[in-house]
């Protein structure tokens, strides 16, 4: 496992588009909180910048805007994923010895490393901005909520796996990323309101991730920081959610099995 | 004539007794209705340096791609160092398929440090393999910055990696100058001087035909011919005759001994024959029937000619 992830990092480390991606992730992650540290003029319904960095409500706020960064970190592992077909590599490497099955687990093994780093990043800029902002009483609530950290390191592991899955079905890096984004904008909406609007389609994959893992906290936001925020994310939408990481890694394993290189 | 051939040049027993490094049996894959590669029995002992010659779309690269693990058979086996088609095999093996794939944006260096990592060999031999094919001095640039010909070359050194028994080389030569030809095939016989087994791939002839000491021909998937290169080659002589009237000369021979067959081609006659066959015994045998030669030729078949042969419709 240990060399898989060598050999994925050998690959991954020197590659510019993964910094520049990476760097504009990080960027994001940070910038974000300033959208929260401004708060607390007229028309922002009575929410101050404590009500959102403070702890714990950081972890519900901050979650839900960095799972939008994790798009990014999914259109990067298509790119990793596709570059392996466009530079045939993938064939190359089974080529030189790697099993298809030693292949997969290499990328699932990158996912998870970078999963966990991302919610390490999380974790860390969330602690930084939330002993800043915090009101002196809401100190002791550090890691309050803490569920949502947790949900954030699913909601990684299962954006990247689809991009994983994306980038192997489709193999050429634009196409890829085309109908990544149609199924995470227009699809999974039409699947939701359109097809199964009978709550079923809450819990598509999109839905899952955005909606259901991390929700918006709306009535703490309506009655301007007065009613709670959610307390942690359901115990369903974190099982859902973690189901279809593992099925589309598992989808990405299968194709790799039966496709000739 | 086909089936003739077969006969001919179908290994003797007695190749049985080497080692064996690759066996195929019935190996098949069938793309729809196209039969790729339908049936192939093969054998590659220790040592050899094996040639699979067949024209373009033969099912060569098909073939090598099942034995590599990256296509699916539809059907048979194959099976390296008598070890079946297990994943492990392949790190003994140094491969060369069609054009060589890096990460272009990796130095020829860090693209040798991936293979290594994956055969499980010591990144410290990346130096000695990179000396081995003169690209020392590049290793640090990305390999997108390569030539053609050094692209070949790193992929030469990414197949060495691991001192592997074995090296598959897939059109090894192709799109490369002559110079880049010639140090591909020198780079072929110095391998195999060390003691390689070498399978090489290519439609080339004169390559086979220079390099390898047993060759395979393969057209359509399926095995025309199989045997050592000198047996091929030594494998019919020709004589070339021609007089005033080729008409009564043909007539003439008919009851030769060691005739196999004779046809008249322009205004030469062409006669395949046999080992009990002798050329002075026939210039004799017709001037005794008032013929006289004006063209008497004893030559080799060249193997491109077996090959035309053994391929033609």
């Amino acid at each position: 496992m240990i060399r898989l992830l060598k050999i994925e990092l050998l690959k991954l480390v020197p590659y510019r588009t993964f910094k520049i991606l990476f760097a504009i992730y990080l960027l994001l992650m940070t910038l974000v909180l300033l959208v929260g540290k401004n708060l607390g003029g007229s028309g922002d319904e009575g929410l101050t910048s404590a009500n959102v960095l403070g702890f714990p409500n950081i972890w519900n706020y901050y979650t839900l805007y960095a799972c939008y960064f994790n798009i990014i970190l999914a259109i990067l592992v298509i790119f990793v994923t596709c570059n392996e077909f466009t530079y045939r590599t993938l064939r190359q490497n089974i080529i030189d010895g790697l099993t298809r099955q030693e292949a997969v687990i290499g990328k699932i093994t990158l996912i998870v490393l970078l999963s966990i780093i991302t919610t390490i990043i999380l974790i860390i800029s969330g602690l930084v901005a939330g002993n800043i902002y915090s009101l002196p009483e809401d100190r002791d609530q550090m890691f309050g909520h803490s569920g949502f950290i947790f949900a954030y390191f699913i909601q990684s592991l299962g954006m990247m796996s689809m991009g994983y899955f994306f980038g192997t079905l489709f193999k050429r890096t634009g196409l890829a990323v085309i109908i990544f984004l149609i199924f995470l904008f227009p699809i999974d909406v039409i699947l939701r309101e359109g097809i199964f609007p009978d709550g079923f389609g809450d819990y598509m994959p999109v839905a899952t991730y955005f909606l259901k893992m991390v929700p918006f906290p709306l009535d703490h936001t309506m009655s301007g920081g007065l009613e709670p925020t959610p307390a942690a994310p359901t115990a369903l939408s974190l099982v859902v959610g973690a189901a279809y990481a593992v099925i589309f890694c598992g989808l990405g394993w299968w194709i790799t099995k039966k496709r000739d290189l | 004539m086909i089936a003739d051939s077969v006969e001919l040049f179908t290994f003797t027993s007695n190749h049985y007794n080497l080692e064996t490094v690759l066996s195929t049996t019935a190996l098949k894959k069938q793309y729809g209705p196209i039969k790729a590669v339908n049936g192939l029995d093969l054998r590659v002992e220790k040592g050899a340096v094996y040639g699979i010659l067949g024209p373009n779309g033969s099912g060569k690269t098909t073939t090598l791609g099942m034995l590599l693990g990256i296509i699916q058979p539809t059907s048979g086996a194959y099976s390296w160092f008598n070890n079946g088609s297990l994943d492990i095999n392949r790190k003994r093996i140094g491969s060369l398929l069609e054009q060589p794939n890096f990460y272009p944006y990796l130095s020829g260096e860090q693209n040798l440090k991936v293979v290594a990592k994956i055969k499980g060999v010591d990144e410290g031999t990346i130096d000695a393999v990179l000396a081995s094919v003169n690209l020392l001095e590049r290793k640090k640039s990305p390999a997108r910055t390569y030539s053609l010909g050094m692209r070949q070359r790193l992929a030469l050194a990414s197949a060495l990696l691991g001192n592997p028994d074995v090296l598959l080389l897939d059109e090894p030569t192709n799109g490369l100058d002559p110079q880049g030809i010639a140090e591909v095939r020198e780079f072929i016989t110095q391998q195999s001087a060390q003691g390689r087994t070498i399978i090489l791939a290519s439609h080339i002839l004169d390559e086979v035909e220079k390099v390898c000491t047993h060759v395979s021909v393969i057209k359509k998937g399926t095995l025309l011919a199989e045997g050592s290169v000198a047996d091929l080659i030594k494998g019919e002589t020709q004589v070339e005759i021609a007089a005033d009237n080729n008409e009564i000369v043909l007539q003439a021979i008919q009851s030769f001994t060691g005739i196999k067959k004779a046809a008249q081609e322009n205004s030469i006659i062409v006669i395949n024959v046999d080992e009990k066959f002798n050329a002075a015994q026939l210039n004799k045998y017709l001037s005794e029937k008032n013929i006289y030669l004006q063209h008497l030729n004893v030559r080799k078949k060249r193997l491109e000619e077996q090959f035309l042969e053994l391929t033609a419709e």
